[in-house]
């Protein structure tokens, strides 16, 4: 396939990373389930957790400058090997355009338009970020800075009109839980949020300086990662251990604001906010997806495999969960964080050290460039 | 609802396959075919209630009952 002429910065990068993480501001209730009223110490475990795990990611993108995870698993394995590795890192991507397409329709569904059928909100959904995929990275990527600042602005914005109602005590005691649930809450952040930006090793190609991958992902991460810290906070500062038997403690927060009678309502903001951000993760899932399938079959273009791709996706995110009790039940047992855990952890484990005995330093590549 | 699903698959056919066939793209274009084909039958499949083999059952039969991870 022909190198992309669509060049982003580093800064866009950097911005998009940020905007995934705060995506998945969504899907905090298995780290309140694990964890209750300590909940933020989980994510703040699981970002130190997610530390080393994007060192691997990063020492990828510096070892291969310019190449995506398709081109490296096949200098790393061979072509065999190598394809097959591809197959299932796409069938993750895959899986996650799904899991996330779902997550949005059962959002949608279950707070906002309670009596509008999956399917129509899902083809809504999905038809937006196909549209967005199609147009290319750098006008997919273009809007994340945009994006970063009004999903912190509705946090912030929120955070100040539920101060009244915030009780510090709430975040305590400390530690008085059994080792077992710190691991699983930490586990659970590292891997569902934190390590998906995985996902972002298909956008490298696109960077127009291949060296600013590493900063790019680590800002962003430093970005994601404060937003997430300070909404699980607030939301256990607001509710207290009562934040674990929600499906969605963010909006149920957001429901709460009342102040003078005119600052009421305020969920829907979160909820502008949460879907905003949802678009923007699912497209760069999808992309990621689809462009790794136009390198694995060698296409000319990933374009063209978009919309169908995304009615396969609709398709499949009517099919992946039975109902909402089945999801929280793999959220909730680990099946989610332990199936996460093959293709973010072991496998690029495995495609590292191999680089690593075969030589693989970065230089020779970034030399050919 | 057929009709529906068929105008649907109608628009994403027009939106790409007129533009592989004049330009000759005869690879892209049978690849595309098989997707598009794909998901046509996996359309038709919902809409008549059978139901489609969910990736996460798979994954979760695989870590619950072959590999009995779970957390405690």
């Amino acid at each position: 396939m022909k190198k992309s002429s669509e060049q982003i910065s580093t800064v866009q990068l950097m911005f998009s990373v940020a905007c995934f993480i705060q995506a998945s501001t969504l899907l905090t209730y298995p780290i309140h389930g694990f964890a209750k009223q300590e909940a933020w110490i989980c994510v703040l475990l699981g970002c130190l957790i997610s530390l080393p795990i994007i060192w691997i990611y990063t020492s990828l993108a510096k070892r291969f400058p310019g190449k995506s995870l398709i081109e490296i698993n096949d200098i790393v394995f061979g072509s065999i090997v190598g394809k097959i590795f591809s197959v299932l890192y796409i069938y993750f991507f895959l899986n996650l355009v799904f899991l996330s397409s779902r997550d949005i329709g059962n959002f949608v569904g279950g707070f906002l338009l309670p009596t509008t059928p999956l399917p129509a909100v899902l083809i809504m959904f999905l038809l937006v970020c196909c549209w967005a995929v199609r147009k290319g990275v750098k006008t997919m990527t273009s809007y994340a800075k945009l994006m970063v600042i009004i999903a912190f602005a509705v946090l912030l914005f929120n955070s100040l009109l539920l101060l009244n109602i915030m009780k510090f005590s709430n975040l305590l005691p400390i530690f008085s839980l059994p080792l077992k649930n710190y691991l699983e809450g930490s586990h659970t952040t590292a891997m569902l949020p934190m390590c998906e930006l995985m996902a972002f090793l298909m956008l490298f190609p696109n960077l127009r300086n291949a060296k600013g991958s590493a900063k790019a992902l680590w800002g962003g991460f430093a970005i994601g990662a404060i937003t997430l810290f300070f909404n699980v906070a607030r939301d256990t500062a607001v509710l207290g251990p009562y934040a674990s038997l929600l499906t969605s403690p963010t909006f149920l927060v957001a429901r709460l604001i009342n102040v003078g009678t005119i600052f009421t309502r305020m969920e829907v903001l979160y909820a502008v906010t949460i879907i905003i951000l949802m678009f923007f993760k699912t497209s760069v899932l999808l992309y990621a997806a689809v462009f790794g399938i136009s390198q694995l079959l060698k296409l000319d273009s990933y374009k063209f495999l978009v919309p169908t791709f995304g009615a396969i996706a609709v398709i499949f995110a009517i099919a992946v969960f039975d109902s909402t009790m089945y999801e929280s039940y793999i959220a909730m047992t680990g099946t989610a964080s332990i199936y996460a855990t093959f293709f973010e952890l072991i496998l690029p484990v495995i495609t590292l050290t191999v680089a690593a005995v075969r030589g693989f330093s970065g230089k020779k590549e970034a030399v050919l460039l | 609802m057929i009709i529906l699903i068929i105008i649907f698959f109608i628009l994403i056919a027009l939106a790409d396959f007129p533009a592989l066939i004049k330009y000759k793209k005869w690879y892209e274009f049978t690849v595309l075919s098989v997707f598009f084909l794909c998901a046509f039958v996996l359309a038709i499949l919902q809409w008549r209630g059978i139901s489609i083999p969910s990736p996460t059952k798979g994954a979760v039969f695989i870590i619950q009952d072959v590999l009995h991870l779970k957390y405690s």
